[in-house]
């Protein structure tokens, strides 16, 4: 098991004027993430000694690419207490779910090349009352908590321990490459820090020796900033989602001869299609590209697999790969056997076991149980995503409830739809995915809204509505407005004709 | 192809990327700030002109504020398609 802290600190002594991260925001060597984050992890002790702050309570941190971010992390880290990353894109509204979710006393603001801590007082009055006068206990094993979207219209934090973080670095580190040939190494990250793939590429990185270059919604947004920031900070091993190289390879410059640097590819947070893959490999014939799957509930990834031409001929989809060592999958049929690796074929529910599976979700004891079986000696999580075994490979091809992901981004349709529904004018609402090549394209919304028009303003307005409460990738593109729902026949609403539609 | 053929040809990608035909009603409507097209679109929608067009369109060509209404995207491709 890797632990992240000491090989912080390891090279920090070796070469603290190493970088190890960058942005627009600023640079930050390895010396100074260690000094950093003891002096900021000095002032939470403080805290703690004021009793403002509990051993091992969740500090939240809010900010976007700042070098401050990692340096709040580390400190977090160090004092043993959970820190759940906020990204400066998220609706006020949502942070403030997740704040009270969590009902930390203690944020840390990354702004203005500060880190900023404050408290949090008047998350105490949001606290329900079931919560008073229990003793809350607080676990101080717990590395970090990251929210996703839960089904009924609330987040719900994932929390992962500084062991499911070390076992799958051991792992990670040493995928596409020996963990020796990363150090120094340039790695790309292009997730915000409230997406746990943000967690494959930096922590790698840190576990490595290595820097990190992270791209700023800043940057994003303009396509000649985004190439101008790749061909000056050079990444050799990039990490990012396959929507996102799908932007970067409609570039013409994107290919081995301009960009001799990136040597892997890795993917992981959606389907890596194959023609993402083909003209990967076009473009750049000698670099390696590597898949990976896994939940967040698993500490971001399970399992890789180099894409080969031959996978890309085969009549599957692209594999996801290799289940690491330490966790074991099986395939949960729908007649309740119980299907092992070494059985191809045999379609059903992915379910995960093993050293990197979740704690559990965050205070949602009920939740917890539903998604994470006891088993002896461990937890399984049931992933609610569909998939068989083949040749010693794991295939995933979908889901068997009504989570999607779109550009990476893990959404429920049931979140989405509640928060449609919590406009006045709205009776009834379905929320259905659009699909090109097979892959989730965008989400279109089905609106049942009798005083509305139905008007292109009137989409507007549900969208504006839905932005306040939610991430903006979690709106609808498309809102559509019929008279009713159209139903099967045992009274559900049929979600196949309204996709069919959308 | 004449520039009513080129405007025509254009609005037909952009309708179709958008689902929706108030482009064609508003030419300068924003196609960004409205959430008609998201980044993904608008590489397909290059892609689609390349093809339809002939021409080399790269996204880092252009400044967001060049492409983001149906009447400046028409007026880029017809410069290229010259």
């Amino acid at each position: 098991m890797i632990n992240v802290l000491e090989r912080i600190e390891f090279f920090a002594s070796k070469d603290c004027d190493r970088l190890v991260f960058k942005s627009v925001s600023g640079n930050l060597s390895y010396g100074q993430l260690w000094e950093s984050s003891e002096v900021l992890a000095a002032r939470i002790g403080a805290l703690e000694a004021e009793g403002i702050l509990k051993r091992g309570e969740p500090i939240a941190v809010y900010g976007h690419k700042e070098p401050e971010m990692i340096v709040s992390f580390i400190a977090c880290a160090r004092m043993g207490h959970p820190y759940c990353p906020l990204d400066r894109s998220m609706p006020e509204s949502r942070i403030k779910d997740i704040l009270s979710e969590i009902g930390t006393p203690v944020m840390i603001r990354c702004e203005d090349g500060e880190a900023k801590l404050y408290c949090v007082t008047e998350s105490k009055s949001h606290k329900n009352t079931s919560d008073m006068g229990k003793q809350r206990v607080f676990d101080e094993d717990i590395m970090y908590i990251i929210f996703t979207s839960g089904s009924t219209g609330k987040p719900k934090g994932v929390e992962i321990t500084r062991d499911n973080l070390g076992n799958f670095l051991e792992w990670m580190t040493g995928v596409a490459t020996d963990i020796n040939e990363k150090e120094g190494k340039v790695f790309l990250n292009q997730a915000p820090y409230s997406f746990d793939l943000s967690v494959m590429d930096t922590y790698t990185a840190l576990a490595s020796g290595g820097t990190i270059v992270s791209l700023d919604k800043k940057v994003l947004v303009n396509p000649a900033k985004t190439m101008e920031f790749l061909r000056s900070e050079k990444p050799e091993y990039w990490i990012s989602t396959p929507s996102f190289v799908d932007m970067i390879l409609a570039e013409k410059d994107f290919t081995q001869e301009k960009f001799p640097d990136i040597h892997v590819f890795y993917f992981c947070g959606e389907r890596l299609t194959k023609s993402t893959a083909e003209k990967l490999l076009n473009a750049f014939p000698d670099a390696k590209v590597i898949n990976t799957y896994g939940p967040t509930e698993s500490t971001v990834a399970i399992s890789q697999v180099e894409i080969r031409r031959e996978h890309i001929a085969g009549e599957d989809e692209l594999p996801v790969g290799q289940v690491k060592p330490g966790t074991t999958v099986f395939i949960g049929m729908e007649n309740g056997y119980i299907a092992t690796a070494g059985e191809d074929g045999k379609v059903g529910e992915i379910l995960i076991e093993g050293n990197t599976v979740a704690k559990g979700y965050f205070r949602a004891p009920e939740k917890t149980d539903t998604a994470f079986e006891k088993i002896s000696g461990g937890r399984r999580y049931h992933t609610g995503d569909l998939g068989y075994f083949k040749g010693g490979l794991l295939y995933c091809i979908g889901r068997t409830d009504l989570q999607v992901k779109v550009h990476g981004y893990r959404m429920e349709l049931g979140d989405i739809e509640a928060n449609i529904l919590s406009m006045k004018e709205v009776e009834a609402v379905c929320v259905v995915p659009k699909r090109s090549d097979g892959k989730i394209r965008s989400l279109t919304g089905f609106v049942v809204a009798p005083t509305m028009e139905g008007s292109f303003g009137d989409g507007k307005k549900v969208k504006a509505h839905l932005k306040a409460l939610l991430p903006e990738y979690m709106v609808p593109k498309k809102i559509k407005f019929i008279d009713n729902m159209p139903m099967t026949s045992n009274g559900k609403v049929d979600r196949k004709k309204l996709e069919e539609e959308a | 192809m004449n520039r009513n053929q080129v405007e025509e040809k254009v609005l037909d990608i952009i309708q179709e990327i958008c689902d929706d035909d108030i482009i064609r009603q508003e030419k300068d409507i924003n196609l960004l700030d409205e959430g008609l097209i998201d980044s993904l679109d608008y590489i397909d929608m290059l892609v689609q002109f390349e093809e339809a067009f002939d021409i080399i369109m790269s996204p880092s060509e252009f400044t967001r504020e060049e492409m983001d209404t149906p009447q400046k995207i028409i007026n880029q491709v017809a410069k290229r398609v010259g």
